[in-house]
């Protein structure tokens, strides 16, 4: 049972060891252990984390052509770090890369690859497998039928693996065999974004959908996200009618957020919009529509047209902020 | 329907609608702008069905349930007509929205409006389409709040339907039939294909035989000309019309039938009467509540009496029979005889005292009517039926052989004759013996069309759902009496004030001077609902804003005139005063012939009373 | 910019038919199948993206742009909408019954493209979509890659062509990494990468017209097999009204301040 624990030149995003602890769920039934992947420069201390985490064997798995990302050498490197471990499973957290290197790893030795799986019931023959689609919104069971079976769980399914109770694995390094065109799809640039939306981290993200009616309708929305020091974000089909960039879309296709309030304004709740959002502590839907599938599923809503609903709130937290400025009691 | 835009002409208007809806009617398509962009529909295309239980629920629906996944290949025959009509506007515009448009859809198309006939103080606004909405909504709440809405209902009452078409077949069949027609281009006298043949008279086959062309009544096949009378027309030198239009769901035929009954007698199918038997201790009382007319007559006599709403409008016109002290025959028309026994039973006591009894179904009913009619009832019945012994607007029941039928001496064309209720398992055997017996006495079948319309017009005769409605009194139809009964019935406040007043209206008959269209020199025939003009081609409309319009239209071939009724205000409700009627563009002149309900053929009504 | 080759780029997008759903997916009664009795059809949004770019490609660089996809005879539907907004041909390889898996479905591209290639010579650039909306597999576009012996890269959001080669930009938490893959190659995008145009009236009757040749499919089925569907369970949330219209403003500032975000 090998674990890929990814990492971005020995940067660990925060799902990495995510990978260990649904390798381990899985080992207990096959009655092994887990071992963990680490593939590039830069990766020693993570070695020794994942070793505290759990991980029996850490192949850290090193080559001139992985000092830095690239897909097919990545892919490469899994396949044949697998294959000599003996695993008869190998799994990945299901990020843009996890999912990318299962897929090639997968590819060449023609092995069948279940992403985003949640459920796992090993068995002799083949595998039963509850995996996720559309986002979330529905789970699909399957079986898998493969020599070595390769599994991504998705982001945050389950929690990091915490450091054990002091054994530490062995830390074993591996060198593939990889010829210079696995190198041909590396990373040959870094472009910073400019500082711009801070969708992904902002406490409170105020939203549009259809109902905000045009790119000027976002005023409101701007101003109060302004006000509440929060981001302004929107569905699916105000991207597609250019009323907002795409990376202000949350959802499906686009960004997943968890910020402590969403409010969605004029937004009905799709399944491709709800499982962007649907980690908000809290949601307050603003809508025409009593019977939105957004109001039915929010925690707080204000039935209405949002074109006046938004005015007199931001009208009001201004007030309430200008007073608390002033000193008054709010 | 597709969303198309943006179009720079549309969004310069900074209007959700800057300019008029476009209905393309040759291609069954409309354009109508939505902000800054054009949606596009079609109605040419075939029906999509969605059973109630079947459509989505909000949360399974993409965008919400009235907005289904658009199926390309039903609209795209369509897309070649809107380019052709707007090219400019639509060759380069993205289409962004794409739906197919949940509608609902009745078997006649109109909405479902009023308290539920089988439920009391339940009501229904539903089958409502968008533009509809707001006026339905004002409708509907004038209706509960005050009792009556100002407009007239009955078209969208949710009780108009029978039990046959209040079911799923029926819907389907009569949807699939009339949702291409949404934007086609309906014959006022168009009858529907489908849902055919589902009651018929017991003697069917008989008029069958005869050729009858059946429109449908109240569900009922009523024969309104009958082929075999087409010898008739040369006899009589009926003119054909020379358009098509007037010509479509009409014969020279029936005229010819107008002109036999005068002369000889006419056998009428009229199956479809709606006959409510009402009886038990309350029965006078409750009648004299509902009708304006006094019901206590004499046992044997009859009544014809508006029934009006709490508001004093038109919400019926029929017929009771006193059969005994306490049981009355009430007969109505067949198309509004749901509403009728809505409006009846909703009014009933609730102590029991009074007994309600369709008996539409257990009793069918054929006319005679014309000079020679009491020598054919003679030659069927020992019973004395001399005037005399059975003077006009009295019932007796008769043997018919050993077939006990019930007479009624009444007449809705003008002549001498009979209403005959028969059981309706004896149907059969009473047509065949009248037809028998009638053969001496050149008996012809005479359809609905001169019941309905030549015979009716030629006598003036008012008509529910044309003539009668909620929005105009009796006052102003001529149906007042010269004296109010007593009794408290509904509507009696605004009937009394509305005598106390001049009239702003005054039903009138109408004949038309010259048929020959300005524009072609064809000669043309109103259908109805054409709007009536001065002769500087202003519009006429009454102190209460109701324009001036043909109500009814048809020939009055005893009269030798087309006669049209309308309501005129009273300046213009003179004998002899010319006005202008104006059908497919063209003015045609129009004379007023009668202001009130005098007959213009025998105004004396010395026929049906000899 | 000058194009890569004098006849311009040669470009083939793989795109997949996935239904349309709202806020809640229905399941057949077998549970074996989504009912889509009530659903429309769309082009899986990624791939959405991928006809565009390839449309905005040969625009821009002159060439053609084929889109195929391996699915039920409708997905006629979805080739049509692609030829609707510009793309230059299309190919239906069509499939029976339940939708292949990513394994076999890849296997299928793979002829289908061998055989293209074949005929018209060979594509510089195949898109993808970084995964489909409905089965999100994440690897057909990674394995045809594979086995055309082609350079492949996932999660791109901007493409540009230049003197023999594709530079590729994806998203990573401080911004962009860039790739640089020589032509022919593969590129998975994501949504976001541009906005697709929709059709015109004109485009759409063009499209209805055009012949989309069929072919079917030779599927051998790959190691994952789907059973059956369920619904997550379902959190069931009581819904506090706050109010109705700007009178509720004073209650939602009441709100924000109890959540501490005022």
């Amino acid at each position: 049972m090998v674990a890929l624990i990814e990492h971005d030149r020995g940067v660990a995003p925060d799902t990495s060891f995510q990978a260990l602890t649904f390798a381990r769920s899985v080992a207990e039934q096959l009655g092994t252990a887990v071992e963990a992947v680490i593939i590039g420069e830069e990766a020693q201390p993570l070695a020794t984390e994942a070793a505290s985490r759990g991980a029996i064997k850490t192949w850290l798995v090193r080559h001139p052509e992985l000092t830095d990302y690239g897909p097919e050498a990545w892919g490469d490197a899994m396949a044949q770090v697998t294959t000599a471990s003996g695993a008869a499973a190998v799994v990945a957290v299901g990020t843009d890369r996890g999912n990318e290197v299962l897929a090639h790893a997968a590819a060449i030795d023609d092995l069948p690859f279940a992403a985003n799986v949640v459920g796992v019931e090993v068995a002799a023959g083949p595998w039963a497998l509850e995996r996720v689609r559309w986002g979330g919104s529905l789970l699909e069971r399957s079986t898998l039928d493969a020599p070595v079976k390769v599994l991504s769980v998705p982001p945050h399914a389950v929690p990091a693996a915490e450091p054990g109770n002091g054994e530490l694995g062995t830390v074993e390094d591996f060198a593939p065999e990889l010829d210079d065109q696995a190198a041909r799809t590396r990373i040959v640039e870094r472009v910073p974004a400019a500082a711009g939306s801070s969708l992904a981290g902002a406490a409170v993200v105020v939203s549009g959908g259809r109902g905000v009616g045009s790119a000027e309708g976002f005023a409101a929305l701007e101003e109060l996200a302004g006000l509440l020091g929060g981001a302004v974000g929107c569905s699916r089909v105000v991207t597609n009618n250019g009323w907002r960039p795409h990376s202000d879309q949350v959802g499906q296709t686009g960004k997943r957020i968890a910020p402590e309030l969403y409010i969605a304004c004029g937004i009905s709740g799709a399944i491709q919009h709800w499982v962007g959002m649907m980690a908000a502590k809290r949601v307050l839907a603003i809508n025409i529509d009593r019977d939105a599938p957004m109001v039915t599923k929010a925690d707080y809503a204000v039935i209405g047209d949002l074109h006046t609903i938004l005015p007199a709130v931001v009208s009001e937290v201004r007030r309430r902020k200008e007073g608390a400025t002033v000193g008054g009691d709010g | 329907m597709i969303d198309v835009g943006p179009i720079p002409i549309l969004e310069a208007t900074g209007n959700e609608v800057g300019y008029p809806i476009v209905r393309d009617m040759d291609v069954f398509m409309y354009e109508r702008q939505t902000a800054g962009s054009m949606e596009v529909g079609s109605y040419a295309h075939r029906p999509i069905f969605h059973r109630v239980d079947e459509i989505p629920s909000i949360q399974e629906s993409r965008l919400s349930p009235t907005e289904l996944p658009f199926t390309a290949e039903d609209f795209d025959p369509q897309l070649e007509d809107a380019l052709e009509l707007m090219p400019d506007l639509l060759s380069t515009a993205e289409i962004k929205y794409a739906i197919n448009g949940l509608l609902s859809l009745t078997p006649d198309g109109f909405p479902l409006l009023g308290e539920t006939p089988e439920v009391r103080n339940l009501w229904s606004a539903a089958a409502i389409w968008i533009k509809e909405g707001p006026g339905a909504g004002r409708l509907l709440a004038e209706w509960m709040t005050r009792g009556v809405p100002e407009i007239d209902p009955h078209q969208s009452d949710i009780a108009r339907f029978y039990p046959y078409a209040r079911n799923d077949h029926h819907v389907r069949a009569r949807c699939t039939e009339h949702y291409n027609k949404t934007y086609g281009i309906v014959h006022p006298r168009e009858q529907w294909a489908s849902e055919r043949n589902l009651r018929c008279a017991p003697y069917h086959a008989r008029t069958e035989a005869l050729g009858a062309v059946y429109f449908q009544a109240g569900g009922w096949e009523r024969p309104h000309w009958y082929a075999s009378n087409a010898p008739l027309v040369e006899h009589y030198g009926v003119e054909d019309r020379p358009a098509e239009w007037d010509a479509r769901w009409w014969s020279p035929i029936s005229s010819a039938e107008h002109l036999a009954m005068r002369e000889r007698v006419g056998m009428v199918d009229l199956a479809p009467f709606v006959v409510f038997d009402i009886s038990g201790p309350g029965a006078l009382e409750f009648l004299q509540t509902m009708a304006v007319n006094n019901c206590d007559v004499a046992v044997g006599r009859s009544i014809y009496t508006p029934m009006l709403d709490y508001h004093g409008g038109f919400r019926t016109d029929l017929t009771i029979m006193r059969l005994a002290d306490t049981r009355f025959r009430v007969v109505t028309g067949a198309f509004d005889g749901p509403r009728d026994e809505h409006w009846l039973r909703k009014h009933l006591p609730l102590d029991g005292s009074v007994n309600f009894e369709d008996r539409t179904s257990a009793l069918c009913t054929i006319g005679v009517w014309g000079p020679r009619a009491r020598d054919l009832v003679r030659a069927v019945t020992d019973a004395d039926v001399s005037d005399a012994a059975f003077p006009y607007g009295t019932t007796q029941e008769v043997l018919f052989g050993s077939i006990p039928v019930r007479l009624f001496r009444i007449s809705y064309v003008g002549d001498l004759g009979w209403e005959i209720y028969v059981p309706m398992e004896s149907g059969l055997a009473v047509w065949d013996a009248l037809w028998e017996a009638g053969q001496a006495h050149g008996v012809v079948a005479v359809g609905a069309g001169v019941y309905g319309t030549s015979g009716r017009l030629e006598k003036g005769y008012r008509l529910m759902g044309a003539e009668l409605g909620g929005e105009y009194n009796p006052v102003e139809a001529g149906l007042a009496r010269p004296k109010v009964k007593a009794a408290h019935f509904h509507g009696k406040e605004a009937y009394l004030a509305a005598r106390d007043e001049d009239p702003a209206a005054v039903l009138c008959t109408l004949t038309v001077e010259d048929h020959v269209a300005s524009s072609d020199g064809v000669k043309r025939y109103m259908t109805g609902s054409e709007p009536i003009l001065t002769l500087d081609g202003e519009r006429i409309v009454d102190r209460k804003g109701r324009p001036s319009y043909v109500t009814s239209a048809g020939a009055g071939p005893s009269v030798e005139r087309y006669l049209l009724l309308a309501y005129l205000p009273p300046e213009h409700a003179v004998v002899g005063n010319d006005l202008q009627v104006m059908y497919m563009g063209d003015l045609f002149p129009v004379r007023v012939a009668v202001a009130g309900s005098t007959p213009l053929f025998d105004p004396d009504d010395a026929r049906m009373k000899s | 910019m000058s194009s890569t080759a004098e006849d311009g780029l040669r470009i083939l997008v793989c795109v997949k038919r996935v239904p349309a759903p709202g806020a809640r997916i229905a399941l057949t009664a077998d549970r074996n199948d989504i009912d889509t009795r009530n659903l429309g059809f769309t082009t899986s949004p990624h791939e959405e993206c991928a006809v565009e770019e390839a449309i905005r490609l040969v625009e821009h660089h002159g060439g053609s742009s084929t889109v195929m996809t391996v699915g039920p005879p409708e997905a006629d539907e979805q080739l049509r909408y692609a030829l609707s907004v510009g793309a230059g041909g299309a190919v239906l390889v069509t499939t029976e019954g339940t939708d292949p898996d990513a394994q076999a479905t890849a296997k299928v591209l793979v002829a289908a493209i061998e055989a293209l290639e074949a005929d018209g010579g060979p594509f510089d650039l195949i898109l993808f979509g970084n995964e489909s909306a409905d089965a999100g597999g994440f690897q057909v576009g990674i394995r045809t890659a594979r086995a055309l012996g082609r350079p492949v890269v996932n999660g791109i959001k901007a493409i540009e062509v230049a003197e023999g080669r594709v530079v590729a930009r994806r998203e990573s938490p401080e911004g962009y990494e860039v790739y640089r893959l020589d032509l022919p190659a593969v590129l998975g995008v994501k949504e976001g990468l541009n906005l697709p145009r929709y059709p015109t009236l004109p485009g759409r009757l063009r499209s209805k017209k055009a012949d989309v040749p069929r072919q079917p499919a030779l599927v051998v089925a790959g190691g994952l097999a789907t059973l059956d569907f369920r619904l997550p369970s379902e959190q069931v949330t009581e819904t506090t009204v706050l109010g109705d219209g700007p009178d509720a403003a004073a209650a939602v500032a009441d709100l924000l301040q109890e959540l501490g975000l005022l």
